[in-house]
């Protein structure tokens, strides 16, 4: 029966105490021993990435395709940049962003090299100037945005998650939609007028999101491309599957980007 | 021991925030709460959550919470009812799983994950009751 009691009092103590800790935790007065522990423990999460994705690098070819998709993106936004500089409607002149690089040191998956990852976690944090919802990329290419920070690390939440959610923009036809992760390494142009004409293979670029703070995609970054159509005249939008040119699984360096 | 047990049990933790989503602390302290029933467990279970929180962006408090209520229940069946049974790990481990995916880790309805998850449970379990069988453990003296 003491043995009981005791069960009892640990646990109302510990439960307690837990409440305590969770609601100092929605004020910012347990955000330096937090920091403190995720910079110590970030060597060990780094080495074990390491470990487990050893082998996989980004092959020369894929690396080759990448730039390849990027130059078309980018020749695509130049000649844009051209008209609108000569029409004199826009100034296409936007703040330079900063480029933080930033390793992986963790990529949560349920069964490694097999499930998808659907986060990162990255060795940056505010104390770089990272902010809550700065977008991520790797070579123009869009791979998510922060939706964690502390102080020395933080929380990429992939393009590929079924939270995420951006405006874009087809590269061919100016098409315009909203790109919805839905887990999985699949990702989906969606809410698409019946009447546009979406093509198997064209390049979809971020619309930018950009707040006044400077936070979310700039546009033209590079999505993906069109790998399949859904289109049902009896549906409101049509929708297509888009293929991200990057393999996620295979980054180790990412870049964020900051105004 | 205590300490290679400790260090294990920190290496499992990172190793559930950067490799894999599998909620490898959990199923250890659901065997450490049938197996041991002493409240350092509870102690155990706090840290651990504490620490799972921090490095998993949570907010503080969450897991702990989450890991002693669960202990607490099966203690509370472990009154009533014999726990180092092959139905009840199945299913404790597969609730659990499936809350703690639910709750902490996946968006969506994590089924495929919990069942895993109750499967490396009851292999670790036939695995325990090999060794009791061969004497390695007394668990037959602890459960009569």
């Amino acid at each position: 029966m003491q043995k009981k009691r005791n069960f009892l009092y640990v646990f109302i103590i510990l439960i307690i105490v837990s409440i305590l800790l969770f609601a100092l935790s929605k004020t910012s007065f347990l955000d330096g021993p937090k920091s403190f522990v995720q910079f110590v423990f970030s060597p060990v999460q780094s080495a074990f990435f390491n470990i487990t994705h050893f082998n996989q690098k980004i092959s020369q070819s894929k690396d080759q395709e990448i730039d390849k998709t990027v130059k078309i993106a980018d020749i695509n936004k130049l000649e844009g940049d051209n008209k609108a500089l000569r029409d004199q409607f826009e100034t296409g002149s936007e703040k330079n962003p900063n480029l933080i690089p930033a390793r992986i040191i963790g990529e949560p998956a349920f069964i490694p090299g097999f499930s998808y990852p659907e986060t990162f976690i990255i060795d940056e944090g505010k104390d770089s100037g990272i902010k809550e919802g700065d977008a991520v990329i790797y070579k123009n290419i869009a791979v998510g945005k922060i939706s964690k920070i502390s102080d020395f690390s933080s929380v990429v939440t992939l393009i590929t998650n079924s939270s995420s959610s951006f405006t874009a923009k087809t590269m061919s036809g100016s098409v315009s939609g909203i790109i919805n992760g839905q887990g999985g390494g699949v990702i989906i142009f969606d809410n698409v007028l019946l009447s546009e004409n979406l093509k198997i293979g064209d390049l979809v670029l971020t619309k930018g999101d950009v707040n006044t703070n400077g936070i979310g995609f700039p546009p033209d970054l590079v999505v993906g491309k069109i790998k399949s159509i859904n289109k049902n005249p009896s549906a409101l939008f049509q929708k297509a599957e888009i293929e991200s040119p990057l393999d996620f699984e295979k980054l180790s360096l990412v870049f964020v980007l900051t105004q | 021991m205590k300490l290679f047990l400790l260090f294990l049990f920190l290496l499992a933790v990172v190793l559930e925030i950067s490799v894999t989503t599998v909620p490898f602390i959990f199923l250890a302290l659901l065997f450490l709460t049938i197996l041991y029933r002493n409240y350092w467990v509870y102690v155990m279970g706090f840290f651990l959550g504490l620490l799972l929180d921090t490095l998993g962006f949570r907010s503080l408090g969450l897991t702990s919470t989450f890991f002693l209520v669960f202990m607490f229940l099966v203690l509370a069946y472990q009154a009533k009812f014999e726990i180092f049974t092959l139905p009840f790990i199945f299913i404790s481990s597969f609730l659990g799983s499936f809350l703690y995916l639910r709750f902490f880790v996946v968006q969506g309805f994590p089924l495929m994950e919990s069942l895993f998850s109750s499967l490396i449970a009851v292999c670790f379990f036939v695995l325990l009751r090999k060794l009791s069988n061969n004497n390695f453990l007394d668990l037959d003296k602890r459960y009569g």
